[in-house]
């Protein structure tokens, strides 16, 4: 099948058909696996996305337990802890174990700004 | 010439690769509920990673119980391109002590199970190649 796409955003497409290549895919082929994970992605929010949300309105707040460890789960903030195990304990009193949850130590956790560096020292040989 | 003599406290056996065998580090890992992973982790060493400790996506899933936000995941630059991973938390035992460590795992991708530098920049370790042993060191 022909499929005619207008008003795509050039610089994105540029990016995708870079990837495709080095993923040794045709142009095609990429698209397809795209529609297919697109697809495949639950509609609803997942955990993960509902404690992050909670963690980016919280941030700001959050500033004032520097040196703690903050935990969010089931989409809600369970509390500042000075330990990493009493974060856990304060996981564990919940009903069931979550499979997700955010803890971050306020002002030791930070965003990476650039790039780090996985350089070529895990590649291996492989038998062909 | 300077001399330095290091105490060896423990060594582990390197492991087979296909053309030489590869010098790894053998952990006990927790996660924040304080559960040990089922097995003892074969970590490879890996100078080349700037991070602390790659994990597998199976693996990975055993630690995402003490996520980092989204927005404090890294970017990695590699050979083949951009590389996002998952950043958690986790306690790794190695040599008799505890340690509080980020483990991490690609958002695509299969991963590895790694130590890099971030991680071996806590330790004294010895790559003892005539012996094939990782030696940790007092």
């Amino acid at each position: 099948m022909t499929l005619v796409i207008k008003k795509i955003d050039e610089k994105k497409l540029r990016e995708f058909k870079a990837e495709a290549i080095r993923r040794g895919l045709t142009l095609s082929q990429a698209i397809e696996e795209a529609i297919e994970l697109w697809l495949r992605r639950p509609a609803l929010l997942t955990e993960e996305d509902v404690n992050n949300l909670v963690y980016v309105r919280m941030k700001r707040q959050l500033e004032k337990y520097k040196g703690k460890y903050v935990v969010i789960a089931r989409g809600k903030f369970l509390g500042a802890f000075d330990t990493l195990k009493d974060a856990g304990l304060a996981l564990r009193k919940l009903d069931e174990l979550p499979k997700h949850a955010i803890i971050v130590k306020v002002g030791v956790d930070k965003a990476i700004e650039g790039e780090l560096e996985w350089l070529g020292g895990s590649i291996e040989f492989q038998r062909v | 010439m300077a001399r330095r003599v290091y105490r060896v406290s423990t060594c582990m056996k390197y492991v087979r690769g296909l053309l030489t065998d590869k010098p790894v580090l053998k952990v006990r890992m927790y996660n924040v509920f304080g559960e040990e992973f089922p097995r003892k982790v074969e970590l490879v060493i890996d100078t080349g990673y700037e991070g602390s400790i790659m994990l597998n996506n199976n693996y990975y899933s055993f630690f995402a119980s003490a996520e980092l936000p989204r927005e404090m995941w890294r970017m990695y630059r590699t050979l083949t391109g951009r590389v996002i991973m998952r950043v958690a938390r986790a306690l790794v035992e190695v040599g008799g002590t505890k340690l509080e460590t980020y483990v991490e795992t690609p958002l695509f991708g299969l991963g590895k199970n790694l130590a890099g530098r971030e991680f071996l920049n806590k330790l004294v370790i010895v790559l003892d190649g005539i012996r094939r042993e990782t030696c940790l060191c007092e």
